[in-house]
């Protein structure tokens, strides 16, 4: 059975654009950051392209976060949803 | 890591030219100057082999200059859409920008197949017959051999570029600010411009149907330095410009002169015998 086609695949979330604004991080200062065009940043935030092992590796040693705190399978909560107390229909 | 410094770095072309207006940079655009593209090639194949499609008298048929202008042009807007991302000894290509290049590369090379296979069929048709050479062998002679050859070579060169257009997803937004008029109806404005050029050309059957074209880009380079803020025309730009049209009034004007001393010196050989009977004047 050879490799399901990159269009099958099911995208790779990620937090990269929150990442970059909480340390107003240009896409320009990024991408110098981790060594790739800062074309290839957008491409990243809007999903558009899923990153090799070698970046996500990257972009966590840059962010100093663990690779599954920026990039995952299913779509991150919103920031103000995980920080913030249930809402009331959610509490047992 | 954090890193606390404001995000000032922005993409700003330090001056506006008509190649940044008539750039294609969002998705929606690309593809239609790739399949425009394709047409001004087989435009180019037809008025190889086919005069209906070619410009000049019936001895002296010829490409249209039109053809020959537009073709580069929109393989250039093609190029600067895609960040010429195709060159293969480009220095600064990241790990997705080879893997954008390597696939369209993958795609273009069935479409060269299929154009080899075009151009072949064509070449059997349009073949002259071969004639004796002056010491050994058989040869053809053709134009149509040597335009069939190039018009591959020219396929060889867009197919890739062609195929990463059409995949490449749109720029972003911060690119898709200079291009002075909105994306559709610039295109929709040089779409427009060239195909006038192209029916005026084989309509009229003269070269002068590319000036629609040429103004058409003209117009978009200077809407496009007005939304950017600059003058329409730097004053460097004017210097050239104007030392370009001196240049060419110039050789339109020796080109005249040529052309009515040669008329004037035909016809002197023409009717020299029945002139050498005339009483000159003075004489």
């Amino acid at each position: 059975m050879g490799r399901e086609p990159k269009h099958l695949q099911p995208p790779i979330h990620n937090r990269l654009q929150v990442l970059r604004a909480e340390r107003w991080l240009s896409r320009q200062q990024l991408s110098d950051a981790v060594g790739v065009n800062y074309q290839t940043i957008g491409y990243l935030e809007r999903g558009d392209y899923s990153p090799s092992l070698d970046l996500a590796f990257r972009l966590a040693e840059f962010f100093d976060l663990p690779i599954e705190a920026i990039f995952a399978r299913t779509p991150f909560a919103p920031m103000s949803r995980a920080t913030s107390s249930p809402l009331p229909e959610e509490r047992p | 890591m954090s890193v606390h410094t404001p995000a000032t770095t922005k993409y700003e072309p330090a001056e506006v030219t008509w190649r940044d207006a008539v750039t294609p940079t969002s998705r929606a655009s690309r593809p239609r100057w790739t399949a425009c593209y394709a047409l001004l090639l087989l435009l180019l194949v037809a008025s190889i082999v086919d005069d209906r499609f070619a410009v000049g008298g019936a001895d002296d048929e010829r490409m249209p200059l039109i053809l020959i202008v537009a073709v580069p042009v929109v393989f250039g807007m093609l190029r600067r859409g895609t960040r010429r991302l195709t060159a293969l000894d480009h220095p600064d290509l990241d790990e997705r920008d080879i893997e954008a290049r390597d696939s369209a590369y993958r795609i273009a090379f069935p479409l060269l197949v299929l154009v080899m296979i075009a151009a072949l069929t064509l070449l059997a048709l349009s073949l002259p017959q071969a004639v004796p050479g002056p010491w050994h062998g058989w040869f053809l002679e053709s134009q149509a051999l040597i335009g069939i050859g190039l018009w591959i070579a020219l396929w060889a060169v867009y197919l890739p570029t062609g195929a990463l257009a059409w995949r490449e997803p749109d720029a972003l937004e911060s690119e898709m600010q200079h291009g002075g008029l909105p994306e559709p109806l610039r295109d929709a404005l040089l779409g427009l411009a060239l195909a006038g050029a192209i029916a005026l050309s084989l309509l009229a059957e003269s070269n002068t149907g590319f000036l629609p074209f040429v103004a058409a880009l003209t117009l978009l380079g200077a809407l496009g330095r007005r939304a950017a803020g600059q003058p329409m025309m730097s004053r460097q730009r004017k210097w050239r410009l104007a030392i370009g049209i001196v240049m060419i009034l110039v050789l339109l004007a020796i080109g005249l002169a040529a052309g009515a001393g040669g008329e004037n010196g035909d016809g002197e050989r023409e009717t020299s015998g029945k002139r050498s009977g005339q009483v000159q004047p003075g004489g």
